[in-house]
């Protein structure tokens, strides 16, 4: 048995399949670094949202691999042998199945380096990691089977496109089934109930097992309470959905840097701190911005969001850092944010192009000559002019805006 | 006339003509659900459809590249790169003819469909010049599944070139690649017979 398994994992179909699905699945999670790369919680569910791309390709190639005997007519010559069909099964299934793994696990490895190398809070949630790679058993284990029963050309490919377009449904449906699915997109600013990935694992876990069971000639009815087992375990998923996420209370507390204006972010983004409050209060200096400038948070009973710095792009990159420019253009509308009965924009398209032209002279600071709403000013005009204008802008004084405007220098 | 039926059934093309049906009215149906959504814009809803029915219609369509005899067929005295060529050009039309009436005009609509559609056939031909036509589909899917994580509509960073398949309709360079990729396909199909012949 151990010898049939070694020849199984070196010369199965597995093996080919192994580099092809690694680049693959490294290509896809280099695409989003700053998904992962700063946040623990990032990192297991960007595992989850990979296997969208991953997981149709994982099918096909144990699809291929299961098809493998009928191709090649062993059929017959297979079932001749005195070991059971399932133990047959099992060591053929080994090939695809530990091949996609060792894609996974290799490529989850070089991300978990990464995050640890930048994030400042929390630790690697391995039980939700440990979901993802029974994700990729079951899809193993399910496209084997198929590829067994329906040995075809094109069952391979047809099928991957057919996890593909299962996945798409789960999502596109936004019900609390979407969280049945192998590949998920979360957001790392919530967190799952405890109970949440050992479920999940273990629902993917029974249902491949279930899989493989319905291999096993004259005893099939052994996948009934494996199926069993696995529908015990998506209900509860399915029906709690999104309620089975809560907001991360201790990374959403906030951490502050001092100066002009103070600037907090959350724990989860706190070690891109002093550079994006460098960022900030470069943009807001001189312009008497009142504080604390904050990261967008989410949970309940949170005030009002407006003229914060957008959270998802304060997760670092490859490099470590956060995505500098968009923090710019954040702190450049916090300069000019109205508050017109909590809308962030006046009811007057002359003073919202008025607005846009103040945030983007923050934002870069250029040298006059200046067009539009900053014509024939100079730069300390121009800075009276906008803090000024921000002050009617935070009453939603209309009127005393446009008089701002219509004044000569 | 004979000949070309004879050929035409060794390839399995009755098969591939009833699931390429099946697959179009399933594109069909998967579009106006998508649409139908209350959270997608109408204009990008039917991206999904655009690159999955794509890929099942050339991987099904290059399918038809596999025969059963292909070493008896070489000894026969055709010119079997002319043949290929034929087959490859057939596969093409016979594609673009099946997804055409599966989804409107839009941003993300019959346009891209097609585009898409002779694109991942392009590739699904290099790939049987290269590798066999038993494992033409493995590139074109290994290509799809990373483009669709991996990039994006946007352009920019070379991406109407590299992620043509999630381009908007209207964009030149992303044809451009995909017309490249099926005459390319094509070329080297065709080639491939006169080199082991």
């Amino acid at each position: 048995m151990r010898r049939a398994l070694g020849i199984e994992l070196r010369r199965g179909v597995g093996i080919w399949t192994a580099l092809p699905l690694t680049v693959a699945l490294a290509l896809t999670v280099l695409a989003h670094p700053r998904e992962w790369a700063g946040d623990w919680y990032g990192w297991a569910y960007y595992l989850r949202t990979s296997l969208i791309a991953f997981g149709p390709l994982v099918v096909a190639a144990a699809a291929w691999q299961g098809g493998r005997e009928s191709r090649r007519g062993l059929t017959e010559l297979l079932s001749s042998a005195s070991r059971p069909a399932l133990s047959r099964a099992w060591v053929s299934f080994a090939s695809p199945a530990a091949w996609a793994l060792a894609a996974l696990v290799t490529v989850a490895s070089a991300m978990a380096a990464v995050t640890a190398s930048h994030t400042s809070y929390g630790r690697p949630p391995v039980l939700l990691a440990l979901s993802a790679a029974a994700a990729v058993l079951m899809l193993a284990s399910v496209g084997f089977v198929v590829g067994r029963l329906a040995p075809w050309r094109a069952t391979a490919p047809l099928l991957a496109v057919a996890v593909y377009v299962g996945m798409a449904v789960l999502t596109y449906a936004q019900s609390g089934r979407q969280y049945l699915s192998p590949g998920l997109d979360l957001f790392s600013g919530y967190v799952p109930a405890p109970w949440w990935a050992p479920l999940s694992a273990a629902m993917f876990l029974a249902l491949g097992v279930a899989a493989l069971l319905l291999l096993a000639d004259g005893r099939r009815w052994w996948a009934a309470p494996a199926l069993g087992l696995a529908i015990l375990a998506a209900v509860p998923i399915a029906s709690t959905g999104q309620d089975a996420f809560t907001a991360d209370e201790a990374g959403e507390q906030l951490v502050c840097a001092r100066g002009d204006p103070e600037v907090c972010l959350t724990r989860r983004h706190a070690d891109q701190l002093p550079r994006v409050a460098a960022v900030v209060q470069a943009v807001l200096a001189g312009l008497d911005t009142p504080g604390p400038v904050v990261e967008q948070r989410v949970g309940p009973g949170l005030p009002d969001q407006t003229g914060t710095l957008n959270t998802l792009y304060l997760g670092a990159d490859l490099s470590g850092s956060a995505d500098l420019e968009v923090v710019r253009q954040d702190a450049a509308q916090r300069a000019v944010a109205w508050n017109c009965d909590g809308f962030p924009s006046p009811s007057d398209d002359s003073l919202s192009i008025a607005t846009y032209e103040l945030a983007d002279w923050a934002r870069e600071r250029p040298r006059p000559p200046y067009g539009g709403a900053l014509q024939g000013r100079t730069p300390q005009q121009a800075l009276s002019l906008i803090k000024q204008f921000a002050t009617a802008a935070s009453h939603c004084d209309l009127a005393a805006a446009r008089a701002l405007l219509a004044t000569p220098p | 006339m004979r000949l070309r039926l004879l050929y035409a059934r060794s390839r399995g093309t009755p098969r591939a003509g009833l699931a390429l049906v099946g697959l179009c009215v399933a594109g069909a149906w998967a579009g106006r659900w998508l649409v139908a959504r209350p959270a997608l814009e109408p204009d990008t809803a039917r991206l999904p459809v655009t690159v999955a029915l794509a890929l099942a219609v050339a991987v099904v369509v290059s399918g038809t590249l596999h025969s059963a005899a292909d070493d008896l067929e070489r000894t026969t005295p055709r010119n079997w790169a002319a043949w290929r060529a034929g087959h490859a050009a057939a596969a093409a039309l016979v594609a673009v003819v099946a997804v055409l009436p599966v989804l409107p005009a839009a941003v993300h609509g019959q346009q891209a469909l097609l585009r898409n559609t002779i694109g991942l056939l392009g590739l699904a031909l290099l790939t049987a010049a290269a590798l066999g036509p038993r494992l033409c589909w493995t590139v074109p899917l290994g290509y799809t599944a990373t483009v669709y994580l991996a990039g994006s509509p946007d352009p920019g960073a070379g991406r109407p070139v590299w992620a043509f398949l999630l381009q908007p309709a209207p964009s030149a360079l992303a044809l451009l690649t995909a017309l490249s990729l099926l005459v390319a396909g094509s070329a080297a199909w065709a080639a491939h017979a006169r080199h082991r012949r």
